[in-house]
C-alpha cells in the first residue's frame, strides 16, 4: 500500500500542475468575459475603462485561476479513479485503495494495482494540453481587445476627426481640474455639487474618449456652467443668511444681557457715564446700609421697629447686589465692544455678508478674496479663543465662508473652461470673426433678446490648413441678462489676439484684419 | 491456495468445461459461456431461441462435462405442477400396510432443462418458483431439499408464437441470465450437419465434478468490487426504473429491474473479471454483463413496442446514458 501511496503523491503533484494550467485558461476566460463587458460599457459610454484595466482583468483572472487550480484539493479516490480511466487500469487502483486487506483476493488486488502503477507515467495520464478552455480564453481575450480597440483607437477616424479628438482630450484634463476642487471636503460639497462634479467627470471622460464632438462638448459644458452658476448663487445666499443669522444671534445675546442687568443700549453706548452713575448709586446704598446697621445695634427697639429696620436693610443689600451685577455686565460688554479684534470680526462679518449679497447678483468674490477672509477669521478666532460668548459666532462665520468657497470653486472655472472650448463663457480666438457687427458695445448690462445658435464654420489657422470650428452665438446665459460689461472683457481678448498674432497662429493674410477688428471695437485705441 | 492460484484454477476449469462442451456444440460460444456463468454463479439461465438450435444438447453436454445429473421436462399446455415437482402416491408395503409416499418429480436433478417453458400454463410455470429460489420443493406440507448444485435452464420460443404463455415477471426475475440463442452461421451449420450425420458420434468428457462447481462458486464471491464500480452498476439498474429522472425508462418501459437484477449484473461481472485474469470488477465487466442480466427483467411499454424496440435496444440507450453521466472526476 505504501508503494501505491508514494506513487499517488507524485501523480497528485502532476494533477495540481495540470489543474493550474487549466485554471489559467478558465480564469483568463472569465477575466476576458469581464473585460468584454467593460469594453461594451466603455463603448456605450456607461462606464469608461482603459487598457490597464482590460489587461488586468485577463491577467488577474489567469493568476486567480492558476492559484485556485493549484490549491484545489485532489481526492485520493478520485485520483485513483481518474488514473484507472486514463491508463486503462480497469478499476484496479480504485479497488486496491478501497481494499481492507481482509478478503482472500485483497492482497492480490493490491499487488496487481501496485504492479500496474509501477509503469505509470504522470505525463501520459495528465498531459498539459491546449484544451477548449484555452481556446475559449484566447478567443475571449481577442474579443475584449478588439472591442476595446475599435472603441478607442483613432485609426479609423479621418484626419480632421483625429485632430478634434486630440483637442478634446487636451481639454478633458482641464475639465478634471475643475471637478477636483468641487469634491474637496474642505469646500463641504453638497449633494448637488457632487452631482455636478460627477457630470463634469463624465464630460471629461467623454471628451477624453472622443465620444462626443466639440459641438456637443460645448453644449454640455454650457449646461454645466449654468448649473454651477445656480449652485454658486445658492451657496452665496446660504452664506449671506448664515452671516446674518450669526450677527442677529450676537445682537440678541447683547440685548438679553443688557435687559438682565436693567440697562439699555444707550447705557452701553455711554458706558463711562453709566458706570459713574451706578457707582454713585452703589455708594449711596452703602451709606444707607451702614446707617441701618447702626440703628439695629441700638437697644430699646420694639419688635415691630426691629422688623421694619431689618426688612429695609435686606432690600438695600439686594439693590446693592443688583447694581454690582449691572456694573459687571456693563464692564464685560464695554470691554468686548471696545476690543479691536471684536471690531475687526464685525467688519469681517459685514464684508462677508456684502460679498455674498453681491455674488447673488453675479459679482462673485474671487477664491483669493475668500481665502484671505478665511485666514483673517482664523487669526481672529485664535486671538478670541478665550471669549466664550463669541465662539458660536466665529463658528457660524467659518461655516458661511466655507459655503462661499464651495460656491466659487466650480462656476468661474467652468466659465473659463467654456472660454477654452470656444463657447459662450467668453469668445475664443476661433470665433473672433463671427458676428462682429452684432457686438454689444454698451458699458452697462442689459437684456439681449437673442437665442443661442450654434453652427460649424471652416477656416484656416496659422499654416495648418483648414479646420472646423464650432461657433455659438447668443447671450451669456440664454434668456438672461448680460452680466459682464463689454469694456471689461475687450482688453483681455485683444491681448489674447495680439499674442496669437505674435506666435504666428493667425495666417499672415488675416493678421491685419484682426488688428483692424479690435481697433474698430476699441475706437482706435488698439496697439 | 493463493488468490492467484484460485483465479488461475477458475479460469482454466471454466475453459476446460467450455472446450469439452464445444466438442459437441458447434458455435454458440456466448451461449455456452452464459450457461457456464450461470452454473458458476449459482443461477438459472433462460434460453430464448427457435426449436432445433441445440438447447437440449447443450444441457446434456453441460451435465456430462461437470459430471452432474440432468433432467428434462417438456412443457406443454396440459402439464400439471405435480408433473414437475412430484406427487404423493398411495403405496402398499409387503406387509400390506398402506401409506402415502412422495414420488420425486424430474426437478430432483442437478441440471434441469425446462424445455419450452412458455408453452405451459402460468400455474405450472409457477411450480418452478420455489425450487429455483429456495432450492426446496414442498409437497403435501413437507419440504424436500434439492441437491446442490441445482440449476434450471429453461428454453422458450419467442412469445409472438401461437400457443405460448408469457412467463410471469416474478418467475423471469429468478433467472440469472437470459441468453438469446442465434441461428448458426453457414459454416457452423455445415459443421453441425457433418457431425450429426456421420458415423462418429461425439461424446462429452467429464472435466469437472460437483465439488469443482461449488469451489468455482466460492471463488466468484471473493472478487472485489470498488464503490464507484458498484455505483456504476446500480446506476444502470436504477435507470431502468420508470421515473421522471429517467426519461428513457419513462418512455420505453413499464417496469424496471428488481434488486435481483443488480445482484445478477455484479455477479456476472465478477465472473467476467476472473475470466479476464483480474481480482476486481471493472466497469467494462459491468457493461458486458448488463444486457444478459437485465433484458428479461424489464417490461417494454406500449410505446416502445409500437416503435418495434427490443429490450436490448432500450438497454443500449440506458447504458449509453449512464456512461455519458459517468465522468472522469479529475478533468484537466
Amino acid at each position: 500500500m505504501k508503494g501505491i501511496d508514494d506513487k499517488l503523491k507524485k501523480l497528485t503533484r502532476r494533477v495540481r500542475l495540470a489543474k493550474a494550467v487549466r485554471g489559467v485558461a478558465i480564469g483568463a476566460l472569465f477575466g476576458a468575459a469581464i473585460a468584454v463587458v467593460l469594453a461594451v460599457l466603455d463603448r456605450l459610454g456607461v462606464y469608461y475603462t482603459n487598457w490597464p484595466v482590460i489587461i488586468a482583468c485577463c491577467a488577474g483572472g489567469s493568476l486567480l485561476g492558476f492559484v485556485i487550480g493549484f490549491a484545489l484539493k485532489v481526492s485520493r479516490l478520485d485520483l485513483a479513479d481518474s488514473v484507472d480511466r486514463r491508463l486503462g487500469f480497469k478499476n484496479r487502483l480504485r479497488t486496491a485503495l478501497e481494499s481492507r486487506g481482509e478478503g482472500e483476493f485483497d492482497q492480490a488486488v493490491l499487488a496487481d494495482a501496485e504492479a500496474r502503477l509501477e509503469g505509470a507515467n504522470g505525463r501520459t495520464a495528465f498531459p498539459l494540453k491546449f484544451s477548449k478552455w484555452h481556446a475559449g480564453a484566447v478567443f475571449g481575450v481577442a474579443i475584449a481587445a478588439t472591442l476595446f480597440l475599435l472603441s478607442n483607437s483613432p485609426i479609423f477616424l479621418s484626419d480632421e476627426a483625429k485632430k478634434e479628438r486630440a483637442e478634446l482630450q487636451k481639454t478633458a484634463d482641464q475639465v478634471r481640474r475643475v471637478a477636483k476642487p468641487i469634491l474637496d471636503p474642505k469646500n463641504n460639497p453638497g449633494e448637488l455639487e457632487r452631482e455636478l462634479a460627477e457630470r463634469l467627470e463624465k464630460l471629461a471622460k467623454d471628451m477624453e474618449k472622443g465620444r462626443m464632438t466639440k459641438k456637443e462638448a460645448l453644449i454640455k459644458a454650457n449646461e454645466l456652467s449654468k448649473t454651477a452658476d445656480e449652485l454658486a448663487k445658492n451657496r452665496m445666499a446660504n452664506a449671506e443668511k448664515m452671516t446674518l443669522d450669526a450677527q442677529t444671534a450676537l445682537e440678541r445675546m447683547t440685548k438679553e444681557q443688557l435687559e438682565k442687568a436693567g440697562l439699555t443700549e444707550e447705557d452701553l453706548a455711554n458706558a463711562k457715564q453709566t458706570k459713574e452713575r451706578l457707582t454713585a448709586k452703589e455708594n449711596a446704598l452703602q451709606s444707607e446700609i451702614d446707617k441701618l446697621k447702626k440703628e439695629l445695634e441700638k437697644t430699646g427697639l420694639s419688635g415691630a421697629e426691629r422688623n421694619q429696620l431689618e426688612s429695609e436693610l435686606k432690600q438695600a443689600q439686594k439693590d446693592q447686589l443688583d447694581i454690582k451685577l449691572s456694573k459687571e455686565v456693563l464692564e464685560f460688554l464695554d470691554r468686548l465692544h471696545n476690543m479691536p479684534e471684536f471690531k475687526e470680526l464685525m467688519e469681517l462679518a459685514s464684508k462677508l455678508q456684502q460679498s455674498a449679497g453681491e455674488a447673488k447678483e453675479g459679482k462673485q468674490p474671487t477664491q483669493e478674496e475668500i481665502d484671505e477672509m478665511i485666514k483673517q477669521l482664523e487669526e481672529l478666532a485664535e486671538k478670541l479663543k478665550d471669549e466664550e460668548s463669541l465662539r458660536e459666532f466665529i463658528e457660524q462665520l467659518k461655516k458661511a465662508l466655507a459655503e462661499c468657497k464651495g460656491g466659487t470653486c466650480s462656476s468661474p472655472a467652468l466659465i473659463a473652461l467654456l472660454s477654452m472650448l470656444g463657447g459662450n463663457g467668453g469668445r475664443s480666438q476661433d470665433n473672433f470673426y463671427s458676428g462682429t457687427d452684432q457686438v454689444n458695445k454698451n458699458k452697462d448690462e442689459q437684456d439681449i433678446k437673442a437665442t443661442t445658435e450654434s453652427h460649424a464654420v471652416r477656416g484656416e489657422r496659422a499654416e495648418q490648413g483648414e479646420e472646423t470650428h464650432i461657433e455659438i452665438s447668443g447671450p451669456s446665459s440664454p434668456g438672461e441678462r448680460s452680466k459682464t460689461p463689454y469694456t471689461n472683457v475687450l482688453p483681455k481678448y485683444q491681448k489674447s489676439a495680439e499674442r496669437a498674432i505674435d506666435r504666428q497662429k493667425i495666417p499672415k493674410s488675416q493678421q491685419k484684419r484682426v488688428r483692424e477688428y479690435f481697433e474698430s471695437l476699441s475706437g482706435g485705441k488698439g496697439k | 491456495m493463493t488468490a492467484e492460484q484460485s483465479s488461475e484454477w477458475f479460469r482454466s476449469k471454466f475453459e476446460e468445461i467450455r472446450t469439452a462442451i464445444g466438442g459437441v456444440i458447434v458455435g454458440q460460444r456466448e451461449v455456452v459461456e452464459g450457461v457456464l456463468m450461470g452454473l458458476a454463479a449459482n443461477g438459472h439461465v433462460l434460453l430464448e431461441g427457435m426449436p432445433g438450435l441445440g438447447k437440449t444438447l447443450l444441457v446434456r453436454s453441460l451435465a456430462q462435462a461437470v459430471d452432474l445429473s440432468s433432467g428434462r421436462i417438456q412443457f406443454t399446455p396440459d402439464l400439471m405442477p405435480a408433473d414437475v415437482t412430484g406427487t404423493n402416491i398411495l403405496s402398499q408395503s409387503d406387509s400390506g400396510e398402506r401409506r402415502f409416499e412422495f414420488r420425486r418429480g424430474p426437478i430432483f436433478t442437478n441440471v434441469l432443462l425446462a424445455d419450452e417453458i412458455n408453452r405451459a400454463t402460468p400455474k405450472t410455470q409457477s411450480a418452478l418458483l420455489e425450487a429455483m429460489q429456495e432450492r426446496f420443493v414442498t409437497a403435501a406440507g413437507i419440504r424436500h431439499q434439492l441437491e446442490e448444485p441445482f440449476m434450471v435452464m429453461a428454453t422458450q420460443n419467442p412469445i409472438e408464437q401461437e400457443g405460448t404463455y408469457p412467463l410471469p415477471e416474478a418467475q423471469l426475475d429468478r433467472f440469472f441470465l437470459k441468453l438469446i440463442v442465434p441461428y448458426p452461421s453457414r459454416e457452423e451449420l455445415a459443421n453441425i450437419v457433418t457431425r450429426t450425420t456421420g458415423s462418429e458420434m461425439q461424446s462429452v468428457p467429464s472435466v469437472a465434478n460437483r465439488e469443482d462447481v461449488l469451489r468455482m462458486r466460492d471463488i466468484v464471491r471473493e472478487v472485489a468490487v470498488a464503490q464507484n464500480v458498484l455505483d456504476f452498476a446500480l446506476s444502470i439498474v436504477l435507470s431502468t426504473q420508470p421515473h421522471p429522472e429517467n426519461p428513457i425508462a419513462m418512455r420505453c418501459l413499464r417496469y424496471g429491474s428488481s434488486p435481483r437484477g443488480a445482484q445478477s449484473v455484479v455477479t456476472a461481472a465478477k465472473i467476467y473479471a476472473l475470466l479476464d485474469g483480474r481480482y476486481n470488477v471493472a466497469k467494462e465487466d459491468i457493461l458486458r454483463a448488463s444486457k444478459a442480466s437485465l433484458r428479461h427483467r424489464i417490461g417494454l411499454s406500449f410505446e416502445a413496442e409500437a416503435d418495434a424496440m427490443s429490450a436490448d435496444t432500450v438497454l443500449d440507450r440506458v447504458i449509453e446514458n449512464v456512461q455519458q453521466a459517468d465522468k472522469d472526476p479529475i478533468s484537466v
